[in-house]
Parts: C-alpha cells; structure tokens; sequence
C-alpha cells in the first residue's frame, strides 16, 4: 500500500505540473462580466484570415480584423469602414479615402501603407492565399498619399467591392513583416472591434479593443469577451447550449431546432443563408480516366435519380429551397430559368445507365459532411437506380479535401461563396479550372472569367446564363438546395442572424 | 526485461488446460453458464434468421415516416415497433440486422487472430530459443502499439468497409492468443504424451496439432471470448468514429453515431443500440468467466 | 529486447508516414499541382531510395525531431507537447478512480469469497467490460450534464470537467485490475506465509493490508502501468466526446486530414510510454519483492 502511495504520488506530481497549465482558465460566466461562450466544431492551425477559410475562421476574422469597407447584410450596401470614401477612377482603378486616426491593437497608427502593403503580398499566388478568386484580380495597389489608396485590378473587376469588404482585411505592415506570416496567423494583430487574447488549447478568446474608432459600421462591442470553444461532437455542442455551458452554438441539425425550442432557457432559428448545397460529379476523370461519371448520360442519370423535393421537404428544414443551378438565387448572375432542370425520374435514370452501358449500376465514392441523415438518404436514392455508392462521411475541411485533391467521385458539399452576392464567386469559385473544378470544361472557366472582368451588367448577366446553361446542360453537377443554418442559443441574448452566415457578437448584447 | 510473459494476462494453470470431466453436466447446472449461453443462442438466432424475423427492409427508406417514436410512447405508428430513424427506416430491423453486423464481425475477427495467434504461440512454445525471443519480441512490439489508433489509421489509409473492420481488428487482437498459446505449449510439451508423440516419430503438424493444440483448448476459448466482446466493442468504437462499418449498413455503432445529435428528445435511439451492444458484450464476457470457471474447477 | 521493439515500431511508422502515405502530397497540399508535388518530392529527397530515408528519419528521431505536421506546419514534438497534460490529466483521473473502485472491492471480494460481495465485483467487473464506452459517455452527457445539470460536459477548465470523462474511461480500465487484485489476494492469502502469520496471532485487518495487500498489488502495478499506456490509445473516443483538447483529440483530427508525421508520432510516443512504464513495473517490482517474483515464476 505504502508503494501504490509512494507510486501515486509520482504520477500525481505530473498530474500538478499538468493541473498548473490546464487550470489557469478562468469560469467563463456570462451577462455579469459581459462575455459569451461559443461552440464551435472545428479546430484550425491559424488565425490568418487570407488562409484561415473555414467558417468559424471567417466569423473570427471579421471580429478581430476590419476591412476597407463593410457590407451591410441586411441592405447589402457597401458601408464606411476603416475607408470613409471610394470610387472607381476608371474601369480598373479603385480608390480609396482612410479614416485618419484609426489604431491598431498594438496602438500604432494605419496609412496607405499598410493596406497597400497586405494587398499586394496577399495577390501573389507565391504567399498561398487560400481563396485565390478574392485577390488574383489585383494587380497592385498603390499608394497615394497617407490616407490615400488605389487598387489597379488586371481587368475590370465588377465584383471587386464585394472582395474588398469581404475577404480583404488590411494588416499592420511592419508587424507582419517583423513577426513573419506564421507567427502571424499564432498573434494576429489587426484593426478590428476585438483582440486575440489567447488563442490554442481549444480555446480562441477575444476581448474588446478599447481603441476602436467611431463611426465605422461595425458597433463598438458591448459584449467585452468572446471565448470560442472548440466541441467537435455535434451532440456535446448542443449538450452544452442546452446545460447553459455555452451561449451559442450553430450548424445544429434541423430536427433538433425544432425540438430545442421548447428549452425555456433557449432561443432558436433557422435562417437562410447565401450557402448551397450540391453534388459534385467526377466528369474530368479525376478519380480514374474514363470512369461512368465522365458520361453524361450517367451524369443526367444521377440527376433523375435524386428526389431532391422530398429531402428539402423533410430533412433541411426551415426556408430551404430546392436549387436548378449551380449558385445562389440571390446571387447577382444567378438566372433560374437558364438552368435546364431535371426532374425526380428514376426509369428516366436507369435508361439512361442503360443507354451508357451501366445497366447494372456501378460503384462509387461520395463524399460529405455536415448532415449524415442527408448524404444517406441522397445513397438510398441512389442505390435505388443501381448506384452503389460508399459514403465517407467527414468534417468539413478533410471532406472537401478529398473532393479537391480528386479521391472521391461525388462529393455532397456545399459552398458558401465567401457569403458574396455575386456569381463571380460561386460559378467563378467552383468552375475556374481549379481543383474546386471536377467538370474542367474550358469553356465554361473561359465564361465565368469574362463575366468577372467585364462592368457591363446585363453583359454580364447573359454570360453566367451561358456558362448555367452549359454546367446544367453537362450535368456536372447535382444542384440541391439552399442551407439552412441552425442556431441556438441563451435566450437573454440580443441576437439576430444573418444571410450572409456571419454572426456579429459586436453587434449582440446581454438582455 | 520486458517480454510477453510479464504482461499480466490470465494464463492457465496447469489443471486449467484440459477440461475436466463431466463438463457438460456440470455446466448444465451453472447458473451463468446457462444465462450467458441464452443470451447468446437468441443473439445468433436473431442474427441468423434476420430476413424472418424483421419487419421490414432495413434499407428501406421513407423519409415521410421519420423519426417515429417506439410503442411505449404517445406518438407511435403500429408497423414501427420501435419506431423509425431520421430517413424513416424501421429500427427494429435495423437492430435485428446490426446482430448479423455484430456476429460476423466478432467471428470473422477472432478467427483470424486466433489463427495468427495460435500458430506463433505454438510455434515459440514448441521450439523456444531464439525463435520464441524472436516471437516474444513481435508480441511485446503488438501489445506497446494502440490498438485503436492504428485501426484507425490504417481504415483511414485503406477506406473503411465491412471486410476492411474484419481483417484490422483479425491482425490486431491475436495478442492474447499469442500469449496463453506460448505458455501452455511449454507446459504441455514438459509431458509425456507429447515426449512420446516426438519419440515415435510423429510429423511436426502432428504433434503441434493433434497432441499439443487440444490438450490447451480450454484456455484459448475462454481468450476468445474476451476477444470477440472486444471486437464487437472496437467495431462499434470505429463505426462511432465514422470509420468503420459503412453507411447504410446498419451497424449498433454506426446506428448510435447516427442517433446522437437526438438523443437529448428521442432517447430511445441511443439507448436502444446501445443496449443490444452492451447485451451481447455482456453474453460474451459472462460466458468467458463461466468457461473460466467450470474448467478451472470453483477458480475464478 | 525494448530496443528492438522500438525499431520496429519506429519501422512501421515510418512505413505509415512515409510508403502508405506519400509525404510530398503530404506538404504540398491540398492546392498543389503535380509540378508542386514533384519539386517538393527533390527538395526534400523523397526520391531517394527507402533505406537511406529510413536511416535519415531515425537520426532525426533520435535528435527528438519527429517532424512538421502537414497541416499547420508546426513542430510534431511541441503540438504533442502542448496537449500532453491534458491527456495526462484525463489518464491519472481515470486510472485513480479505476483504482479506487477496483482495490476495496477487489479485496473484499478476495476476503469473502462466493457472497454477495463477490458477486458484485464479478458482475461489475463483466459490467464495465461490457460497456461500450463512448455509449457511456453520451448517457453520462444526457443524465448529469443535460438533466441534472450537475457537472460540467466539455472542456478541461476545471477539476469538475474531469470527473464525466475519468468516469467513462475509468469504467474501461477498471475490470482487469479488479479481477488481478481479487485472484492475487485470494493466491496471497492462501499462501503459507499469510497462514503462518495467522496462526500467530496477528489482527486479521493488520495483516490483509499489511501483508497481503502489499504482495498482492505487484502484479497490479505491472497491469496499472500497462493500462495507462493504453489509456492514451483509448481516449481519442472520450476526448472528442468531451471535446478535451489532448491526444487523442489531436490523433482523431490528424487521422481524418492525413496528417501522417502527426498519426506516427503519436503512435510512437504511446509505444515508448507503454515499453518505459512496463519496464518501470518490472524494475519495481524486482525491487520490492524480488522472493516473491521468483516465487511467480
């Protein structure tokens, strides 16, 4: 007994040495020292936001960094940010008047220069900006004065606002340039309504920047603290809003929105946003040459064979919507009726496996994640016409991954355009010949790259309807639906949701 | 120095490893024996007559008939005993048809690491020497990996599917066969039978399968219970981890990662798989100790 | 023979993170054309032959470098590192409270042989083997975080955020040690010494856990030290559960992004732990009782 004692006491030095780091955070409370708690599901490396595309990342990054200019997700006008003013001097030149006096979170002051400096190291493709659409249409950007910037974009850049106030936020040159990008992306520092305190060890916390100038669109926070947790399991997510643990979570299940409405402690919605969901199809061969999805006729077959009316009806809930193309409706670009629609037909579809040589089915991967229930059901339906289709279901950035790095022959994704109103970023993102691409039609790339780099609208316009027609047409994927996001969370907290899918702690506060 | 011997295993005794006599009577009146064996005879039956003995098909899909709850509450529907899934599947015969799931995977495993298992324990008892250090060192090198890890890794290198789960988890248990196989060998040779069997000439096959292998087959069946209950727990732990038995195969684990974001408003749905998985866990390991017991004669 | 052990194990991690995986997919990325790929491959001398990498990958290990995670393109070691306390936390809870349950039933169980208390610790023992454990979880989530709101459910803040995942994996570990504590007392307390003691006198309690006890636990530290080994292995399922940011955490994400000099690592770092503490065992033991580890053989 002595011994296990002697032994114990050992492994309960370590377990104290262990206990001296584990312990130092604080309880997190919540309306009585202002400060929330949030759950979220995915953990990542970084918190630079030109690598850091994930969407917790992104909703991190428009808390802690600020941008030119902001768009109002309500109006979707463009609004004063860290520029009060901006124009287009000509087709290719954008420029941009700042707000003087702006700080950053070290307390040193913001110029032309620093803007300047991040948009130009971000548009080379050499520094690995994740999301190559938002800054590859920037040539160079140049500085005027002090508080005077200009972007001179390759082509016309119609969607270019839509970059600069969603995915361009502007940082500290001399402090980027010190600590270098990875250190950067451990302690970021930036112009933004909150600072990364901590970040690591499953925990990202915010606190309010005191500096924060006035004026801009973004609210100076009236919640100080906002503590992001990373809970991978969906079911402890929701465990942990409904024991109060957290005050906000999302992504939670349609089903279980419903049903955590009679939580009396909580409040729920299910409310549209800008992402939508669909099948990706192998047409380019990515995943073997010549393999059925390459056909079209097996593409189309796939199309019959999804009854995408009852899976909307029934397992996404809320105002989800079924989809004929491969963008947003609300997208600027998006035109329903050029999209040729295929109706649930499953004799249509075993036809046409049969007309392709595939009478008796073929084998398959699909990859997806977020909702299981879905992915399985869309297997079901697709093992009815004889598909049989092995279903990987992951999180969300490995799953995209093995679409993109070519290992699966379907993927049902989804894609949430950087929450950009504008064609340019779904079609432009999904079909530029990247590896987003699984149809690798250049003609189609060639479309959506002249619809992003012409002004005229209407010109615009009848190009994405071509470029919907041909996608349709082709079949190279399988549109769905629109996504409905649900969220819950403490019912004392003023919290609206957003279309764009970016929730603003700056702008929530304690009842 | 660190080899298989000093891992605290139950290894036999030396009255443990034939069975004694008049097994059959005594095991007819032991309680345990007899509870655990039920248990597993309905398991098997179940498994076995699975397409009898559903009510429905258990891939059959009805997304209207979702999420009913099972008979014991307001909102039942007859035809769903126990109610249907998130896609309107019966869960009734999705469980019936996770015992076939279960049972093949808790077979398939076990035989495949009882093959490996017994032939190297066999080996290094029958010729000790370098070869059973040789072998020794292969047993330690399995027992200091993680077993769940490695599943893991290797279902995630190779893509997950019912044969994959089998042949991981088949290459993975055997150490414990291993282990108990070794030892009672080098009991078992000391004696007599197997002196005489070498004296008269008798081929290696012979001796390693006819004299040695039934005389230490008490042990190795109560090991294989305790791996079976293992394989079906780590089948369940991977299906969990969404990298085992593959969608829409109707796995218990698969079944309970299915349900558990609805466990907090249909509890039934965790609770009912998670049950059927504890029940046959439960058979497996009671008849383990009762084998235990009944040839050990009254030793625990 | 530990030495050999750990070559082979470094073996197969280096077939895991370098043959079944091709490493310059690896550090390319996901974005990576094949030019990428294959300048990446020449600069880091993947084309060359295997042994040669393998001779170059176990000077590294030996300097401690156990590599770059693909993903963040962080140091191997320091991620490890970092997430170790945790992990090391949830396994000496777990193994304490194993320990806790198995020792006073165990012997009680030994003391009085074929009653109910005997009873009991069979079937907790048969219990608890048969649980599955992240079922066991998600029950404790729903009863004590959710319903009774009593303990926290996620997280590593505070002691209390411990005691729903030492639970289920405690409830894991804790059959073996019972079983090896009731046999090895019932061996102990049958054996002549323990008899002789009795017959002279010596109080009954005094000399359960004076003597006894003491020779009984030797095997029990070989088996504690084994558990904790695999405890580390078993917690990848608790600590996504409990969203505990440890090792296993780390395993299961690396595992689903194929984040392979993560995965190997790991594997490594639980196979060294495993070999040291069982070798410690073995040394304890010896040095405790070197008569009575004879006396086993």
């Amino acid at each position: 007994m002595m011994k296990i004692r002697k032994y114990s006491r050992i492994l309960g030095f370590c377990a104290a040495l262990a206990g001296a780091t584990a312990m130092t955070a604080p309880a997190m409370a919540g309306p009585e020292d202002q400060s929330i708690t949030i759950g979220m599901g995915e953990d990542f490396p970084t918190l630079d936001a030109y690598i850091n595309t994930a969407r917790d990342g992104v909703v991190i990054s428009m808390h802690v960094f600020d941008n030119l200019i902001y768009r109002n997700p309500k109006t979707f006008e463009y609004e004063p940010l860290l520029a009060t003013s901006w124009e287009y001097i000509d087709d290719k030149t954008l420029e941009f008047k700042l707000r003087e006096g702006v700080t950053f979170h070290d307390g040193s002051p913001l110029t032309a220069e620093d803007v300047a400096f991040t948009f130009n190291y971000w548009a080379d493709p050499a520094n690995g900006a994740r999301v190559q659409a938002s800054v590859s249409w920037i040539d160079r950007t140049e500085v005027v004065d002090d508080y005077t910037v200009r972007i001179h974009s390759k082509t016309p850049a119609p969607a270019a606002l839509e970059f600069v106030a969603g995915s361009l936020p502007v940082y500290p040159s001399d402090y980027f340039q010190k600590v270098g990008a990875k250190e950067f992306g451990q302690k970021p520092i930036a112009a933004g309504p909150y600072k990364v305190e901590s970040f690591g060890d499953g925990l990202v916390k915010l606190v309010a920047h005191e500096g924060y100038y006035e004026g801009g669109a973004k609210r100076t926070p009236s919640i100080k603290t906002v503590n992001w947790r990373i809970i991978p399991d969906t079911a402890t997510r929701i465990a942990e809003v409904i024991g109060g643990g957290v005050d906000w979570v999302w992504n939670v299940p349609s089903d279980q929105v419903e049903q955590l409405e009679v939580v009396p402690t909580l409040d729920v919605s299910l409310a549209s946003t800008l992402r939508i969901a669909m099948v990706t199809l192998d047409a380019a061969g990515r995943t073997g040459e010549g393999n059925p999805l390459t056909d079209v006729r097996v593409r189309r077959a796939v199309n019959h064979a999804i009854d995408r009316e009852t899976i909307v009806a029934n397992l996404v809930g809320g105002d989800g919507q079924v989809i004929n193309v491969p963008c947003h409706p609300v997208q600027f670009g998006c035109d329903q009726d050029a999209a040729v629609v295929y109706d649930y037909n499953p004799e249509k579809a075993k036809e046409l496996l049969a007309e392709a040589g595939y009478a008796d089915g073929f084998s398959v991967k699909l990859g997806s994640y977020r909702d299981r229930a879905r992915a399985e059901a869309v297997q079901s339906y697709l093992a009815a016409v004889g598909i049989k289709a092995d279903l990987e279901v992951l999180q969300a950035s490995p799953s995209f991954s093995s679409w993109r790095e070519g290992k699966i022959g379907m993927w049902y994704g989804d894609w949430g355009s950087q929450s950009l109103a504008d064609s340019s970023a779904s079609i432009g993102s999904m079909f530029d010949g990247s590896s987003n691409d699984g149809a690798r039609n250049e003609k189609v790339s060639a479309l959506a790259k002249e619809a992003a780099s012409v002004m005229n609208p209407d010109e615009r316009k009848a190009k994405y309807a071509e470029a919907i027609k041909i996608i349709t047409e082709e079949a190279y994927w399988v549109p769905m639906h629109t996504i409905v996001m649900g969220y819950a969370y403490s019912n004392t907290l003023a919290f609206e949701p957003t279309l764009d899918e970016l929730p603003r702690f700056y702008d929530a506060s304690w009842k | 120095m660190t080899t298989a011997a000093t891992i605290p295993v139950p290894l036999p005794d030396e009255e443990q490893l034939i069975p004694r006599r008049g097994f059959w009577r005594r095991a007819l009146s032991h309680r345990t024996f007899l509870f655990s064996a039920a248990i597993l005879l309905i398991i098997t039956l179940i498994a076995i007559f699975a397409p009898m003995l559903a009510p429905h098909d258990p891939y059959l899909q009805n997304i209207a008939m979702r999420l009913k709850p099972p008979f014991w509450h307001d909102k039942t529907v007859a035809e769903h005993m126990l109610g249907t899934d998130q896609l309107g599947r019966d869960y009734l015969s999705r469980l019936i048809y996770g015992a076939r799931i279960s049972m093949t995977i808790a077979i398939g495993a076990t035989l495949m690491s009882a093959l490996i298992g017994i032939t190297l324990g066999l080996i290094a008892g029958y010729y000790g020497g370098w070869i059973d250090t040789a072998i020794s060192t292969v047993i330690t090198t399995r027992l200091s990996m993680p077993i769940i890890l490695i599943a893991l890794a290797v279902v995630a290198l190779i893509g997950p599917s019912l044969t994959v789960v089998i042949v991981v988890l088949g290459l993975l248990l055997w150490d414990q066969f291993a282990v108990v196989t070794r030892v009672a060998t080098q009991q078992v040779c000391a004696r007599d039978y197997v002196t005489a069997a070498r004296v008269i000439g008798s081929s290696l096959p012979h001796i390693l399968f006819r004299e040695i292998l039934p005389n230490i087959r008490a042990p190795l069946i109560v090991v294989a219970t305790v791996e079976m209950a293992q394989a079906v727990l780590l089948e369940a732990a991977l299906s969990f981890l969404g990298l085992g038995v593959q969608a829409p195969l109707p796995s218990w684990g698969l079944m309970l990662s299915e349900a558990k974001t609805s466990m907090f408003f249909s509890p039934w749905m965790i609770v009912l798989p998670g049950s059927c998985l504890f029940i046959l866990a439960l058979g497996i390991n009671l008849i383990g100790d009762a084998l235990r017991d009944l040839t050990a004669g009254g030793r625990g | 023979m530990a030495v050999v052990v750990m070559m082979i194990v470094s073996i197969i991690c280096f077939v895991l993170s370098n043959v079944a995986y091709d490493p310059a997919v690896g550090i390319a990325g996901a974005q990576a054309t094949d030019e990428d790929v294959a300048l990446i491959r020449q600069t880091y001398g993947f084309d060359r032959p295997l042994p040669s990498r393998f001779i170059d990958y176990l000077g590294n290990l030996a300097q401690g470098d156990l590599g770059v995670s693909y993903l963040s393109k962080r140091p191997v070691l320091d991620m490890i590192l970092e997430r170790l306390p945790v992990t090391a936390m949830l396994a000496f809870f777990s193994m304490t409270l194993a320990l806790a349950i198995a020792l006073p039933i165990g012997c009680a169980a030994a003391l009085w042989p074929n009653t109910i208390i005997d009873r009991l610790s069979q079937f907790l023992a048969v219990a608890g083997q048969a649980i599955p454990n992240f079922w066991a979880g998600l029950l404790l989530i729903v009863l004590f975080g959710v319903q009774l709101r009593w303990l926290p459910i996620s997280g590593s803040d505070t002691y209390a955020h411990f005691v729903l995942p030492a639970i289920t994996l405690g409830t894991y570990a804790m059959p073996p040690l019972m079983r090896l504590i009731r046999a090895g007392m019932i061996d102990v307390l049958g054996s002549d010494y323990i008899r002789t003691a009795r017959a002279m006198g010596i109080q009954p309690l005094k000399l359960t856990f004076k003597y006894a006890l003491k020779n009984a636990v030797l095997p029990v530290i070989s088996l504690s030290a084994v558990q904790l080994g695999f405890m580390l292995g078993g917690s990848i399922v608790v600590e996504s559960i409990f969203a505990l940011n440890g090792i296993g955490y780390l395993a299961w994400q690396s595992m689903s992004r194929s984040d392979m000099p993560v995965i190997q690592a790991i594997v490594l770092m639980i196979s060294m732990i495993y070999i040291v503490l069982t070798l410690l065992a073995d040394l304890l033991n010896a040095y405790m009782d070197p008569r009575l580890r004879s006396a086993r053989k």
